[in-house]
């Protein structure tokens, strides 16, 4: 009795362990499919020969003109003022520049609606903790500013310079044109109120540190995720149109009879392009590599991000691929929706603001970050610009996986509903 | 245990698109172990009807039981049960024709070295081994056919459904797949539902035979007894060296039993089931009378007669 029932479990275990080698050869077996037809189609090799050229005008319109346009700066300021007191008048001419900052609007011009040039936020310490919110804040805050504490006896004392500290990172367009801005509001506020003091003998200095850590960081360093991105982000057509193709050819109906399930079909097509992904990243990163990149964080961290984020970039493949119903129509729609997701991947570069979407334990989510080519771009320029590790980033890694994982489980869905059921025509 | 492999109730499909009732309230049974074949006119809706079946198509009303029991299109019984042969060839271009069947096989969970073996066999059979490491996209029209037909095989099901599997192959992988089938249906309980616009084959392979048309069955029995109860007969046309008249006619009307007798000027047509036996008693009244033929020619009653008596309508081939 035991001994039969002994036998019985364990030939329940040797049948699980069969069913569960036999799903899992499913899985493989599909993506090995998908992987041989990748590779032997000419779709596939048209976008690795496609995307250098993509990249080199992408170059071309980033590096070919300034970045311009008037915009709102978000400018931090460390008051450190003290104040002058002068014939029993204390004037504090830091509180001043703040408050004629903030009065700064633009544009002047009739019947628009005016805006702010300055967002000013204060803050009491400068130290390295605020540094950090600085970089990592994703440019949310353009400069910070700090007000020494003899400013206001600096200015009365004629003679004198009056020396302001700014600090903000160099590589960023939005951090020159704030500083161009702020200097010719500042050289004015100085001479303006020595002028109403009546004198202007003394100059006006802002002393500038740059911020960013590795200090010779170029645009180029900030682009190299982007252009990594945007490779994996073709994935997407050619996931979409190779499952479109499934359904306009009817080999997803043979599919469909047999007992194959869709976890079976998503599975092996999203190992398949894991696969290719992987090849891609490795290159891609090798061609940064070669063309200068000053990378001081780990490869392989970087490597790992842009490797779940491909998976998410099948997702929107079949996703897409769920809606069509002939593969020319998928890879078109597909190169469509990559435009903004990989232009994304460029975003923080350009210095626009993340808006908050919700916050865990201090660490903001972003509205953007629903966009798994956002959320990498900024994490792997946090590993690979300012040398952050796995622990720094353990927020947005997991941010990413569960964005992928849902973008997944949509696809699933949409897939099984979509293509697996039995027709209704 | 049920008899019938197949159990169609009152089965109805309407296409919404265009409004047309491609299959009309149709009751039908197929028995385990037999060869149904399926002839309509185009359009009639045969593949209609065999994707409803095959769970490819959501049918508007009516059930279908398998081996008596209502089946979920997406349980592993249905699908370990059944093989379907689309009418369009469908597989995978970049893949070759080993890999294609290899990919279905392992997804019906065949161990790997059985899957070999059968997947060798079925090559052999269909004339495929020597093209089995070529790309599908390479193969001719009828290759492909034949690897389309493989597809829908590897896997032994019980139930076979072939839409319009004849179509486009040479006479050596006919023969095949008449032998195959033949062979596949004599092993115990394997039903198959063929459908075919070529009569001959549908009449010499199949065990019984529904004739469908504007999506309603209007006859089903066995060739031998459609034929039989549907066909007019045989056709014997004989031509004669000179002029005759009523006399004749009615002479060959009362020595023989069971014929219609027509003429045309110097032809004599005779309908009657079973030309051939009643042949020589024809001609001997004929040349008792002093005549002589100058030829004859003998059509034999088929399902075809049957299909146009039926229908109204030629098959287009
Ligand atoms: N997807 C569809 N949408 C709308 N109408 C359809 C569809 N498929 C078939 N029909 C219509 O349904 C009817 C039956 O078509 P079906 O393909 O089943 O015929 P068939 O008997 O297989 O013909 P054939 O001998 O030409 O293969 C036809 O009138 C056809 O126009
Ligand atoms: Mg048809």
């Amino acid at each position: 009795m035991r001994m039969s029932e002994k036998n019985n479990k364990q030939n329940k275990l040797v049948s699980i362990t069969k069913n569960l080698g036999f799903e899992f050869r499913t899985t493989l077996k599909l993506s090995i499919k998908y992987m041989k037809e990748i590779f032997r189609s000419k779709l596939f090799l048209i976008i690795a020969v496609a995307l250098p050229a993509v990249l080199m005008i992408f170059m071309g319109v980033i590096f070919g003109g300034p970045i311009s346009s008037v915009q709102s700066f978000n400018i931090l300021v460390i008051n450190d003022d003290i104040g002058y007191t002068n014939d029993t008048v204390t004037y504090n001419f830091g509180e001043l520049l703040i408050n004629s900052l903030e009065d700064i609007l633009y544009p002047l011009e009739e019947g628009e609606e005016p805006m702010n040039l300055f967002y000013v936020y204060e803050t009491e310490v400068y130290n390295q903790s605020t540094e950090d919110y600085l970089i990592y804040e994703e440019h949310s805050l353009h400069l910070t500013m700090l007000i020494p504490e003899d400013f206001s006896e600096a200015i009365f004392n004629f003679d004198s310079d009056v020396e302001i500290t700014v600090v903000g990172d160099p590589a960023t367009g939005v951090y020159q044109s704030a500083l161009s801005a702020f200097t010719t509001i500042y050289n004015e506020f100085v001479d303006s109120v020595r002028l109403s003091l009546g004198d202007d003998t003394g100059q006006s200095i802002i002393t500038e540190t740059h911020l960013n850590i590795v200090g010779n960081t170029t645009i180029f360093d900030l682009m190299v995720p982007g252009f990594v991105i945007i490779g994996i982000v073709m994935n997407i057509v050619f996931v979409a149109s190779i499952l479109a193709e499934e359904y306009e050819k009817r080999t997803l109906e043979k599919l469909q009879l047999t007992p194959m399930r869709t976890i079976h079909l998503i599975g092996g097509l999203a190992i398949a392009q894991l696969l290719v992904a992987l090849v891609q990243i490795i290159v891609l990163f090798a061609l940064s590599l070669a063309f200068g990149y000053n990378a001081i964080g780990s490869y392989i961290l970087a490597g790992a991000i842009v490797w779940v984020m491909s998976l998410s970039m099948s997702a929107i493949g079949m996703m897409i691929a769920s809606f069509a119903k002939k593969s020319t129509i998928a890879s078109s729609i597909s190169s469509v929706v990559a435009i903004p997701l990989y232009m994304i991947t460029f975003f923080p570069v350009w210095g626009i603001a993340t808006i908050p979407m919700f916050q865990i334990n201090g660490n903001v989510f972003g509205v953007f970050d629903i966009l798994p080519t956002n959320l990498a771009t900024r994490m792997v320029n946090q590993v690979m610009i300012y040398g952050q590790t796995f622990s720094d980033i353990r927020f947005e890694f997991v941010s990413l996986i569960i964005v992928t994982l849902i973008y997944l489980t949509i696809g699933l869905v949409l897939i099984s509903l979509l293509k697996l059921r039995p027709k209704k025509e | 245990m049920s008899k019938t492999a197949i159990q169609i109730q009152n089965l109805s499909k309407v296409y919404t698109t265009n409004n047309t009732k491609a299959v009309d309230s149709l009751d039908l049974d197929i028995y385990k172990g037999e060869i149904f074949g399926l002839l309509g006119p185009n359009g009639a809706g045969k593949t209609t009807l065999i994707r409803m079946l095959v769970g490819l198509l959501k049918s508007s009303s009516g059930q279908i039981l398998f081996n008596g029991e209502e089946l979920n299109v997406n349980s592993s019984k249905l699908k370990n049960l059944i093989g379907y042969v689309p009418q369009v060839a469908a597989f995978w271009d970049n893949l070759t024709v080993y890999e294609n069947l290899n990919v279905i096989g392992t997804i019906y969970k065949i161990p790997s070295k059985e899957l070999k073996e059968r997947i060798n066999h079925l090559l052999e059979g269909l004339y495929l081994t020597d093209h089995k490491k070529k790309l599908a996209s390479k193969l001719s029209g009828g290759m492909q056919r034949r690897l389309n037909l493989a597809m829908g095989m590897v896997h032994n099901p019980q139930i076979l459904l072939l839409d319009e599997v004849f179509v486009g192959l040479d006479p050596q992988t006919r023969n095949y797949l008449y032998d195959y089938l033949r062979d596949f249906a004599s092993t115990k309980d394997r039903t198959i539902i063929i459908t075919s616009h070529l009569m001959e084959i549908v009449d010499a392979l199949s065990d019984r035979v529904g004739i469908l048309d504007l999506g309603k069955m209007l006859a089903t029995d066995t060739p031998e007894n459609l034929k039989n109860t549907h066909g007019k007969g045989d056709i014997l046309q004989l031509e004669i060296d000179k002029e005759f008249d009523e006399t004749l006619i009615s002479k060959i009307d009362k020595s023989v039993t069971d014929i219609t007798v027509e003429t045309k000027d110097q032809t004599i047509s005779i309908k009657t089931l079973n030309a051939i036996s009643k042949m020589p008693e024809i001609l001997n009244v004929i040349e008792e009378e002093g005549f002589t033929i100058q030829d004859v020619k003998l059509t034999k009653q088929s399902l075809e007669t049957v299909f146009i008596s039926l229908t109204g309508k030629e098959l287009r081939v």
